[in-house]
């Protein structure tokens, strides 16, 4: 079946439609052609009707003539010209049986007859017609002629056609021989059989008389009526030839022949219409013929063809379904060399492309782009492949390598690319190609099968190990250190997600705790939902004044005194009791709460200076301000104000900044920290030393203390390297201007170590832990550093 | 054509001879005033007794594949030799009427013609030849000495011996009239100078041979 609408019908119609328009243009023009020739081909039917009849004529004539010189010439018959008449007849006779004529006849010079024979009609025998010594009755047949002469003769109602030629004695002509044949039957039969028209000889005796002298009709014609008279009658010229059509289905001519008595003879020609044309009629009968055939034929071709356009278009429509569907395995296959087959050739190209292409996103879904090591996806469907086994037993390490951010910031991306990928390639052959996952950015994933707590501690040496060696990046030794998270099936969860969220909690838990690998404990969950919570109590803690400033002294080493405390703030959470401040200071920063929270600290330290000042003590406070803070660039003028509303003196209170936050937007935080420091604020730099910051920076940084991190000095009695760090801090920090300060000092040897290397100030658990205000006081009234009002006096 | 001179040149010695006696002076002109040429004059009277003239043997040659002469004028009582000069036969007849005749004539022979006698004054014989059809010649047969023809300019002179009436008649064969023949009558004193003027145009042409259909004769 064909569809209206398919190619299929639509080439079919057009080239149907094509085909019938030609053809009717085609048959159009041959009717038109053809009636045209109908008329051409009458007219020179006609036209050759009369011709041919002319010639017929003529040649007759001619012919009788000829005969009448040769029989004038005769010397048999010029011997007895008018000397013996019955021979003479005979031997004219003789000359007229040669050629059947009808008439034979001798005139002498004189007009009178020597002889005359003749018949009328073919049949009859012959008789004498006029008597020797019988006056010829036209005697204008001679007359000043001395050559043959030929013409229509009439005689007892008969008409002949006539030739005479002179019969000559030498150069004198002594009478005339003639010979004639009827206008008869005869003539009209021979005359219809070559033209196959009917022909009428008819004689005009008066205007409306016509005397009949013979007919004949071909024998297509017979019984057909005598219409001579009535054509001649209507044609006006005597030789007019023209189409006829009074008379339904004749086409006429009629010319004329001669004189004869006065009268005017007539041929009349005509014939049945339908009989001419019958040739023209067997063209037309043919054509339509040959016409249907050929529509026929081409309406098969047309079928076909248009099949055989639309059958590949079809497979192609099949072909473009299988790739929609996402079969790539059968191809379509065209064996044209013509548009068709170029288009199924693309179509093969375009399925082995977009097979190529959908390979590449699946690849891409499945793995990391940078390492080119499975994804997060491959994870979750590898994981989901081990919890079907019911007894799955391994563990989940959550790996991220720690400052890539900084090595981003400093050394680039392409760095920061380079460690990663190193990272995953080390780990990938630890791993044995399987089992390592590339989570994104710097997080990656191992998945460690039959892991118990030996095999656990294995990996982790074995880790350790691998990322060991450093990498030289863009001209840095980069070492690769990692925290990680671990996770274990079935202690720790049931299913990918939350095996994945427990690893993921250990990981967070490992980065605050500074630890390489932890491994997941409930309490980590309890640990979060608290967090949680903190976020939305903070607020409310610094409005309703649940936190409070606990203080820990500074020793200076040279007075044995204290006149330096260091502010750090405790939440005493209506609920959860204490909370160290690591918790909730790294939730006010990332929750905007921190410029509250540096402004509620300094305001509190102010307080607690001033109304230690009425007390009589005068212990300079220091606060430790976020890198937040300096992002805020209305906080040198919230400072302004805080001194101004409280009438503090300029060293009332020093701030406190750790090295890394300079590091984050070096130019800015400068520049902040220079205008804070004309203010005549004293500033500290806090954990030296655990920073990236370089000496070039440091020397641009507007300090006037640095604090050594507790790292290098805890027990630095033992460890000769953390001793030269800081006695060549120390040293430097002095050359610089800098007074030192050292934290983290948990024994005598650590204070003695220091003070005799020139350390100002020391800070640890060895001399108090920070305590609340009015506790400190207590105790500084009787801890052996009293004295404060010598060192007041000195400050 | 010598007979014809001899005949001439006996004409004008007779003319001399009796140059006491007057002549008929004759001009005949063609319509368009040129003049016709070898038109034979000749006289005849009912009432004038004419002299018998001399006997003379008159000679038709078919040489050439013609008459010769064309046009031949003898007196009745003159003996008539027909001579084939050519080297093949002539077959001479005529058809007119009181001298029928009808002989071959092989290449060299000679025949003379045997005239039936008849009371005409004058007679007309056309001939030919029945093998060669173009071949035409004419023998004009009288009863009178006084004849003569027309020279190039058209001048014949007819010396007649006694005066009286006389028929003067003009023929040529080519004359379109009745008999091929004109005439007038004359009253002939002494002298007479006559100016004729022909009513037609007389074509004169003589016949020729027409080589041109025999050629393939001269293979053989």
């Amino acid at each position: 079946m064909m569809r209206m609408n398919s190619l299929r019908t639509k080439v079919f119609i057009s080239f149907v439609s094509l085909l019938l328009l030609v053809q009717a243009v085609s048959l159009g023009i041959f009717y038109q052609t053809n009636g045209s020739q109908e008329n051409t081909q009458i007219q020179n039917r006609l036209n050759n009707a009369i011709s041919t009849f002319h010639t017929q004529f003529d040649s007759r004539s001619y012919y009788l003539t000829a005969f009448a010189e040769t029989a004038a010439k005769d010397f048999g018959l010029k011997q007895v010209f008018g000397s013996d008449n019955r021979s003479f007849l005979i031997a004219l006779n003789n000359h007229r049986k040669r050629i059947e004529a009808d008439m034979a006849i001798a005139v002498d010079n004189k007009g009178s007859v020597v002889g005359q024979l003749m018949r009328t009609d073919q049949s009859a025998k012959v008789k004498i017609g006029y008597r020797a010594g019988e006056t010829f009755p036209d005697n204008n047949w001679f007359r000043g002629n001395n050559t043959t002469v030929s013409g229509l003769y009439r005689q007892n109602n008969h008409v002949y056609q006539l030739s005479f030629a002179p019969l000559r004695s030498g150069q004198r002509t002594v009478g005339w021989v003639g010979y004639g044949y009827l206008i008869d039957s005869r003539l009209a039969q021979q005359f219809a059989g070559i033209t196959g028209m009917k022909v009428e000889f008819l004689l005009n005796s008066s205007e409306h008389d016509w005397e009949l002298l013979a007919t004949a009709a071909p024998e297509t014609m017979q019984g057909v009526s005598d219409y001579g008279k009535q054509i001649l009658s209507e044609h006006t010229l005597p030789a007019s030839v023209g189409r006829h059509n009074a008379i339904d289905g004749i086409i006429s001519t009629s010319t004329h022949i001669g004189f004869v008595d006065g009268m005017d003879l007539y041929a009349a020609i005509y014939g049945s219409r339908a009989n001419l044309l019958e040739t023209l009629r067997k063209n037309w009968w043919r054509l339509i013929v040959l016409e249907a055939a050929t529509i026929l034929i081409a309406l098969l071709a047309a079928y076909m063809l248009a099949g055989g356009i639309s059958r590949p278009v079809k497979r192609l429509v099949q072909q473009a379904k299988y790739i929609a569907r996402g079969n790539y395995d059968t191809s379509v296959e065209i064996a044209e060399s013509n548009e068709l087959g170029q288009l199924a050739r693309e179509f093969n190209t375009m399925q082995r492309a977009v097979l190529v292409r959908e390979q590449t996103i699946t690849h891409q879904l499945y793995f990391d782009g940078l390492s080119n090591l499975p994804n997060r996806n491959s994870l979750l469907q590898h994981l989901e492949q081990l919890f079907e086994s019911s007894d799955a037993e391994f563990a989940l390490v959550h790996l991220d390598i720690r400052r890539t951010k900084t090595v981003n910031d400093t050394l680039g991306y392409e760095t920061g690319n380079q460690l990663i990928t190193e990272c995953g390639n080390r780990l990938n052959r630890l791993a044995n190609g399987s089992g390592l996952y590339h989570l994104g950015a710097d997080e990656f994933a191992l998945i460690i099968p039959q892991a118990d707590i030996n095999t656990l501690g294995r990996w982790q040496q074995d880790i350790e190990q691998a990322l060991d060696e450093p990498l030289c990046g863009d001209g840095t030794l980069l070492h690769l250190q990692i925290h990680a998270g671990i996770a274990s099936v079935p202690a720790h969860a049931e299913n990918p997600d939350k095996l994945m969220q427990k690893a993921d909690t250990a990981l967070s838990h490992s980065k605050r705790d500074h630890k390489t690998f932890l491994h997941y404990e409930p309490q980590m969950d309890a640990d979060a939902g608290r967090r949680l919570s903190l976020v939305n109590d903070l607020k409310i803690a610094i409005e309703q004044n649940q936190l409070c400033l606990f203080y820990q002294p500074k020793l200076n080493l040279v007075s044995g005194r204290i006149h330096h405390l260091e502010a750090l703030v405790r939440w005493i959470h209506p609920e959860q009791g204490m909370i160290p401040p690591d918790a909730f200071i790294s939730i006010a920063e990332q929750t905007g709460q921190i410029d509250a929270l540096t402004d509620w600290v300094i305001r509190e330290a102010a307080r607690q200076f001033n109304e230690w000042k009425k007390q009589g003590l005068r212990l300079c406070i220091a606060v430790n301000i976020s890198a937040e803070n300096l992002k805020n660039h209305t906080f040198t003028h919230e400072l302004k104000q805080i001194w101004d509303d409280y009438e503090l003196p300029r060293d009332a209170l020093s701030l406190e900044i750790t090295e890394s936050a300079v590091v984050h937007d070096p130019d800015s935080a400068i520049s902040m920290l220079c205008d804070i420091r004309d203010q005549g604020i004293k500033l500290s730099i806090d954990d030296y030393g655990t920073g990236y910051s370089s000496l070039a920076q440091l020397k641009k940084l507007p300090v006037q203390e640095l604090k050594i991190d507790r790292s290098f000095v805890d027990k630095i009695h033992k460890d000769s390297d953390n001793q030269i760090i800081v006695r060549s801090t120390i040293r430097m920090a002095h050359d610089m201007g800098l007074t030192v300060v050292a934290e983290g000092i948990e024994d005598a040897e650590t204070l003695d170590w220091l003070r005799q290397h020139q350390c100002e100030l020391a800070q640890g658990y060895f001399i108090s832990r920070p305590q609340p205000a009015n506790e400190l006081i207590d105790w500084l009234a009787t801890s052996e550093y009293s004295g404060v009002e010598d060192t007041v006096s000195n400050a | 054509m010598q007979i014809w001179q001899k005949a001439i040149i006996g004409c004008l010695l007779t003319t001399v001879t009796a140059i006491s006696h007057a002549t008929v002076d004759i001009r005949v002109l063609n319509p368009d005033g040129t003049a016709a040429a070898n038109v034979v004059v000749f006289a005849l009277s009912d009432s004038v007794d004419l002299p018998a003239g001399q006997t003379a043997n008159i000679e038709i040659a078919q040489q050439d594949k013609l008459f010769q002469p064309y046009i031949t004028v003898m007196q009745r009582q003159d003996d008539v030799q027909f001579v084939n000069r050519d080297d093949f036969t002539h077959h001479i007849y005529s058809l007119s009427e009181g001298n029928r005749f009808s002989f071959k004539l092989r290449a060299g022979q000679r025949q003379g013609l045997e005239l039936q006698h008849q009371e005409k004054a004058f007679e007309q014989v056309a001939m030919g030849c029945n093998i060669h059809d173009w071949m035409s010649g004419f023998l004009l047969i009288l009863d009178t000495p006084y004849f003569a023809h027309t020279d190039n300019t058209g001048h014949a002179s007819l010396p007649l011996q006694d005066n009286g009436e006389y028929q003067l008649y003009l023929w040529h064969p080519m004359f379109t009239s009745e008999d091929h023949i004109y005439s007038r009558n004359l009253s002939y004193q002494d002298q007479a100078q006559i100016k004729w003027n022909l009513q037609e145009q007389l074509n004169a042409s003589e016949p020729e041979a027409s080589d041109d259909d025999f050629e393939f004769l001269d293979e053989y």
